[in-house]
């Protein structure tokens, strides 16, 4: 049945998201949006909370050559810039995207021809459209040159205190080189595809912390991979052959090994050794 | 004490200074996380029979991730850690390709 058979699906297929982003209640004055935005901006805050709940607070600060007692260096934040296990990192990426949005909206009256100072390379925006509701929203530009449309942008997304989803699409359609983001059902999914020899890939489950980065622009082809099931990291750069593997106690790093080939080099969380008190 | 020019330190127990074996790298993560790792250097000769601190508070050996970081090596591919092949990443990469094309 060898070339029958179809692929079995695996977590990385994408599911189709429809959005609802717009109906009759879409505003699309500024004003409105604005107001809008705060409540966008409030309730992904809410959301990043329950991500990484100590998050906020008072924060602590390092200074060279400066000497700590070991009770004064914090562990409270262990999602925030946890690249190991990016659970953070798919609300943090929606953040910005919503500032994408606004650089459209700002700009570009519907109805009106847009000049947008912020769009750069001697193109223009051909076509544009945006709408919002409080929970949703849209933004979709087209930019050209002389009427000729090169690069197609789109964002989608639904958010309120309890859920949120998006995408992003930015798509090259000369060349075919796309970004494609989709965040939907705590589960994340970025694409870059320039051509053959460069691409990424970046999947995040955020219930389980199982992910993949694979980053492949040859020579310098590397991935980082953390499975859940054996709470380990490995890490892979595919030129030099470097290896690691990192034991993780849920979302903190507990002890690595790495091999370049030549040496091992063993590493540890220090916060998990004792007799020392100060550095 | 925090290097002047580089985030490496040095450990203390009170004024003795302890596991002095280790070059110890502290990097504030976020401002509420403060990474402090120590690495060593180990042979590949002597990496089976070397042993953590004692003073190491939790279960990993550095026998089990030996044997975690050779499984791996071991791997054509690595993504089957997760049951999944480079295959399987470049159908998606086409596929969201083709829906731009439709």
């Amino acid at each position: 049945m060898v070339g029958c058979t179809p692929n079995e699906e695996t977590f990385l297929d994408i599911p189709n998201v429809d959005f609802n982003t717009c109906d009759d209640n879409c505003v699309t004055d500024k004003a409105s949006i604005d107001v809008l935005m705060e409540g966008y901006g409030a309730a992904l805050n809410d959301l990043s909370l329950e991500i990484a709940p100590e998050s906020n607070g008072d924060v602590f600060l390092l200074a060279s050559g400066e000497t700590y007692d070991r009770e004064d260096l914090k562990t409270a934040d262990e999602v925030t810039n946890n690249f190991d296990i990016p659970i953070f990192y798919p609300l943090y990426e929606f953040g910005l995207i919503l500032e994408k949005a606004v650089a459209v909206y700002d700009y570009c009256v519907i109805g009106e021809d847009c000049l947008n100072p912020l769009i750069q390379n001697g193109m223009d925006i051909i076509r544009f459209g945006y709408g919002f509701t409080e929970t949703a929203g849209y933004v979709l530009y087209t930019l050209g040159e002389n009427d000729e449309e090169l690069v197609t942008t789109s964002i989608e997304f639904q958010i309120d205190d309890e859920f949120a989803t998006f995408s992003y699409i930015e798509w090259y359609h000369e060349t075919d080189q796309y970004i494609y983001e989709l965040y939907n059902d705590g589960i994340y999914w970025q694409y870059q595809y320039a051509d053959a020899d460069s691409y990424m890939l970046y999947y995040i489950d955020e219930s389980t912390g199982k992910s993949i980065k694979y980053y492949h622009n040859t020579p310098l082809d590397w991935c980082t991979i953390y499975d859940p099931e054996n709470q380990t990291v490995y890490h892979e750069a595919f030129l030099s052959g470097e290896i690691r593997v990192d034991q993780f106690d849920g979302m903190s790093v507990l002890a690595g090994l790495a091999y370049d080939g030549e040496t091992y080099t063993l590493s540890l969380n220090f916060h998990y050794v004792t007799d020392w008190n100060r550095l | 004490m925090i290097g002047e020019s580089s985030h490496n330190s040095l450990l203390y127990l009170d004024d003795q200074e302890v596991y002095s074996d280790y070059f110890v790298y502290v990097a504030a993560r976020t401002p509420k996380y403060i990474e402090i790792t120590g690495s060593i250097d180990i042979n590949a000769a002597d990496i089976q029979k070397y042993l953590l601190p004692e003073n190491f508070e939790r279960d990993t050996t550095v026998a089990a991730l030996y044997t975690e970081l050779s499984s791996f090596q071991a791997l054509e591919n690595p993504f089957s850690v997760l049951n999944i092949s480079l295959d399987d990443i470049m159908a998606s990469f086409n596929e969201i390709k083709d829906s731009f094309n439709r």
